[in-house]
């Protein structure tokens, strides 16, 4: 495993106002570093924080208290412009209920995250087709997601997000929807990606998954209770 | 590129969405029909009126009582009266007549100007087009030709839209192609024209012809003089100038001048708008208003709907690094193609009907002007609901995308 520090979050806290003077705690005092090339569990029951900290890790949301670097730069000090920036370059997302965009077909769904980008398009369908092969997905291609079951939903999800070779998935209960085979299936997939050098985040409270996971880290109630390698 | 292929991309995939797609585009082509129709008829008042309400209008009083040079004084005599009694005068215009020889008579008229004469204008054609170049030329329905054989036979010919004539004198030539009739009975000046051929050419092929036959410009009549006044033919204020013009006209040239400086004309203008015209034109202007401002409704209404319903999208799109000028792209190309899809199919409406009820040869299609006034509105229309868009989706949070299910 490569030790280069991919992410590294220092003293991560999440405070929201309820009402007009309550302030509810979503997260605090969290320190962790991840490498490249990990597949790391953020495991907690419901309510734990794993969502909040996915928020923060992806730039999703800004931080009350604390630092996240990404590769030794402060994320939190980002701009909204340098925030899309970043999400663009270095990050995909892998959502529980898949989130494709109904009116692509698993093709175009893969191909989406790539149309702002300068990629000539004969480049950019090529890359396309490899990565659904990658998936065993091709002959989906020209299937509409109404018309895939949900693990190759879930598939053409992470062939989106590693369409553009992100440094990190972020994967919010990928396997959450599907039934215990798929759900490995999408494990397996994810686990695959990630030995080609890609950091992936995974927040689930399914206790299964902790077999494919290089790093666990155990939330409750907004707190870091543990990590284990 | 990037931006293009994202403007391109949501253009395509607009067509899939195909319930939404095909109930707004309807709507679009209701509202675009509607304005389209309008507007063509609003063209339709300002040409057909145009000489009614904002010109005055001199005519000879008989044939060969006005030549060129009392022609040349009246016109510069009326132009002066913008300097001495401090009146606008926007546009002039003359119609001349020259005979080539005993048998051919030219008329003039100003291509760029179609609608400065009531005789001799658009909505006069029976057949063909009113000339847009200058070698094209109009006769009225019926001429013919007449010429003799080798063998001294008479042959008599209909001339037909189409056909060539070539006028030559040994060394040079010129060809004029006729590109349309006119009804005759809107001219009135008494001619026998189964005795001659009448032409209506533009100046500038006048003059050439009256060089081809060794003549000369100033032994030219004036069978009409056109002065307009600026301002919009539908006001009144504009119709009150008109008689004001008129006024001072009639006390410089037809009370009290020399007749033998001027030639011998009579002048005129129409009545005041009638209560009719004007409730017309109102009612017309009220319409295409209402049109815009459902327009304006109902591409705002859409705008909202589209980013509800595609909210979930948006905030997917920018978790996955769309910045929003991409996102915007994305939402306007559909709100254009479906506005754009919807104004053509709105327009063609428009040309069936009228195509179904009315005269080809009145030329009752709407105008390319009324098309692209149309087309420039139902952009205008399509704004607000652009901006709207812009706006909402910029309040759009891509950590939605984990929160909604």
């Amino acid at each position: 495993m490569s030790l280069e520090v991919i992410l590294e979050a220092e003293n991560l806290a999440k405070m929201y106002k309820r009402g007009r003077s309550e302030v509810v705690r979503a997260l605090e005092g969290v320190n962790v570093k991840m490498y490249a090339a990990e597949l790391i569990l953020l495991y907690g029951p419901s309510g734990s924080g794993k969502s909040t900290m996915l928020n923060l890790l992806s730039g999703l949301d800004n931080p009350t208290e604390g630092t996240i670097k990404f590769m030794g730069e402060d994320i939190s000090e980002f701009s909204e412009k340098k925030l899309t920036t970043f999400r663009r370059e270095n990050v995909g997302f892998v959502f529980q209920d898949w989130k494709l965009i109904p009116n692509l077909n698993a093709y175009e769904n893969v191909e989406a995250p790539m149309y702002p980008s300068n990629m000539p398009s004969n480049e950019l369908r090529t890359e396309a087709i490899s990565t659904l092969r990658e998936l065993d997905l091709l002959d989906r291609e020209h299937h509409f997601p109404g018309e895939l079951s949900g693990g190759e939903q879930q598939r053409v999800a992470i062939a989106r997000a590693i369409m553009k070779k992100p440094k990190i998935i972020f994967a919010d209960e990928p396997t959450g929807n599907l039934d215990k085979t798929t759900g490995n299936l999408i494990m397996r997939v994810l686990k695959r990606v990630c030995r080609q050098g890609t950091t992936v985040i995974v927040a689930t409270h399914n206790e299964e998954l902790k077999d494919y996971a290089d790093k666990i880290i155990y939330l409750d109630d907004g707190k870091m209770i543990s990590q284990s390698q | 590129m990037g931006l293009l292929r994202v403007l391109g991309k949501s253009i395509r995939f607009t067509f899939r969405s195909k319930l939404r797609f095909i109930v707004f585009i309807i709507i679009f082509a209701i509202i675009s029909s509607f304005v389209a129709f309008f507007i063509n008829d609003i063209d339709d008042l300002q040409t057909n009126r145009f000489i009614d309400q904002k010109a005055v209008e001199m005519e000879e009083i008989s044939e060969f009582s006005v030549n060129y040079t009392q022609a040349m004084s009246t016109e510069n005599d009326i132009l002066n009266l913008e300097q001495t009694k401090n009146i606008d005068i926007e546009d002039h215009t003359k119609y001349l007549y020259y005979d080539l020889d005993t048998s051919v008579r030219m008329y003039s008229i100003d291509i760029a100007k179609p609608w400065m004469s009531s005789k001799i204008k658009p909505s006069h054609m029976e057949t063909g087009n009113f000339p847009s170049e200058a070698n094209e030329i109009m006769i009225p329905t019926g001429s013919f030709q007449i010429w003799n054989s080798s063998n001294n036979v008479t042959i008599k010919s209909d001339i037909v839209v189409g056909q060539t004539l070539i006028f030559e004198n040994g060394e040079e030539s010129i060809e004029l192609l006729v590109v349309g009739t006119f009804n005759t009975n809107e001219i009135a000046i008494p001619l026998n024209i189964n005795s001659e051929l009448w032409m209506v050419v533009d100046i500038t092929t006048f003059e050439e012809m009256v060089d081809l036959y060794d003549g000369d410009i100033e032994n030219a009549y004036v069978y009409s003089m056109t002065f307009t006044v600026p301002g919009d033919v539908l006001s009144r204020e504009t119709y009150f100038a008109v008689g004001e013009l008129n006024d001072l006209i009639e006390e410089l040239l037809v009370n009290q001048a020399d007749i033998s400086i001027y030639g011998n004309w009579r002048s005129h203008y129409a009545p005041l708008p009638t209560q009719e015209a004007i409730d017309e034109a109102d009612l017309i202007i009220l319409s295409i208003q209402y049109a815009i401002l459902g327009g304006v409704l109902l591409s705002t209404m859409f705008a909202y709907l589209i980013s509800r319903f595609r909210r979930n999208e948006i905030s997917i799109l920018k978790a996955m690094g769309y910045a929003n000028r991409y996102v915007r792209a994305t939402l306007i190309g559909e709100i254009l193609t479906t506005s754009f899809v919807g104004f053509i199919i709105g327009l063609g409406t428009v040309q069936a009907r009228l195509s179904y009820v009315g005269d080809f040869r009145q030329s009752s299609l709407l105008s390319s002007q009324s098309i692209l006034v149309s087309f420039g509105l139902i952009v205008v229309i399509s704004i607000p609901g652009m901006i709207f868009v812009s706006q909402k989706i910029l309040r759009i949070s891509p950590s939605e995308a984990f929160r909604t299910k």
